[in-house]
């Protein structure tokens, strides 16, 4: 074993972070090592100093500062942002899917309302049907008859 | 401590108790303090406390997210590093510089009206302080994290949200470090029946 390698496992050692295997390879090495021996009593001296330091208690009354701190009315999340952000890009992407399948639709069949006429027949296309389902009141629907409407 | 009333607590807090959520901060305070004031060093109390109420507020927003899959504590300090950190980048040279000028001078004041045992041991207090700030942001939280709050590599490196090895490497270059500036090559000969006990 190294000597720096030893020294990390004397900085664990101090934590009781080793297992069996390291604690032996390290103290084969001290054995052989007295720098290493040396350097692990530096480190035990800190670790002492540091030890020994007085912490500290927050202020009196430091709990109900952050409570008053708190708001009532929690703000969104991110999540929540991220999803307010998406929902309207989500409205506008399916209305442009509508829209392209309307367009394709009456490029189609020369109608946006997928009836066209053969033969004096009117021929169900395969959109019509679909379209006939959309509710009413719909993005979809509304973008639909407004079609509708300019194409008469 | 009652891990899973805790959890329950934060759960509750993440449907709007603040009732939950204050006895919470009322548990963690300390805590939660003490890491903010290790990390920043001895000059900067009112800022870990500043610092401390932005943990706890960043904590009541992400509560609803909060799911129970790590400890309380580990996910407050978790929090809390987040919010220390990213201080410690955002004012690292005026920092720098604030700490190393008011550590030491503030003790050696106090020092004229205490009786001579006090005097040297804030004096000593001091200088480890003073060594602790002087550290890299990283190696000063996972130092504060062992000695300060007794984690284990485990939860440190939960908190860091690193791996073990990179906690251990944390640990002993900051203890390295210490070393060189606090318990310096001057300890007179190695003694053999002195080896750690490992």
């Amino acid at each position: 074993m190294r000597c720096s390698q030893a020294r990390r496992l004397l900085s664990a050692s101090l934590d009781g972070e080793l297992d069996a295997r390291r604690q032996t390879r390290l103290r084969d090495h001290l054995g052989l090592c007295a720098e290493c021996r040396r350097f692990g009593e530096r480190l035990r001296a800190c670790h002492a100093r540091l030890q020994a330091l007085p912490l500290p208690e927050p202020s009196s009354g430091f709990a109900a500062r952050v409570m008053s701190a708190i708001p009532i009315v929690r703000r969104p999340g991110r999540r929540a942002s991220w999803l307010s952000i998406l929902r309207p890009a989500r409205v506008a992407a399916a209305l442009l899917a509508m829209i392209c399948g309307a367009m394709a639709a009456r490029s189609m069949n020369g109608t946006p309302t997928g009836q066209a006429t053969a033969g004096g027949s009117s021929v169900e296309q395969p959109y019509a049907r679909w379209f006939a389902a959309l509710p009413e009141d719909s993005p979809a629907a509304r973008y639909v008859a407004l079609l509708g409407a300019v194409e008469e | 401590m009652d891990l899973a009333a805790d959890s329950a607590l934060m759960q509750a807090a993440g449907r709007g108790d603040r009732g939950a959520f204050a006895a919470l901060v009322e548990r963690y305070q300390t805590s939660v303090l003490r890491f903010a004031h290790g990390l920043l060093g001895p000059a900067a109390r009112d800022v870990a406390e500043d610092l401390a109420q932005e943990t706890f507020l960043a904590a009541w927003e992400a509560a609803p997210q909060f799911r129970g899959d790590a400890q309380v504590s580990t996910w407050l300090l978790r929090i809390a590093a987040n919010v220390c950190l990213d201080h410690c980048r955002r004012s690292r040279r005026r920092r720098a510089a604030s700490l190393e000028q008011e550590a030491v001078p503030d003790t050696r004041t106090a020092e004229q009206d205490r009786p001579d045992g006090q005097a040297l041991a804030d004096e000593r207090a001091a200088e480890v302080r003073a060594a602790i700030a002087r550290l890299p942001p990283s190696q000063r939280a996972a130092l504060v994290l062992r000695h300060f709050e007794g984690l284990s590599y485990v939860e440190i490196a939960d908190v860091l949200e690193t791996s073990v090895s990179a906690v251990e490497a944390l640990l002993f270059r900051a203890r390295r470090s210490l070393a060189a500036t606090l318990a310096p090559d001057s300890t007179g000969p190695p003694q053999v029946s002195s080896a750690p006990d490992v």
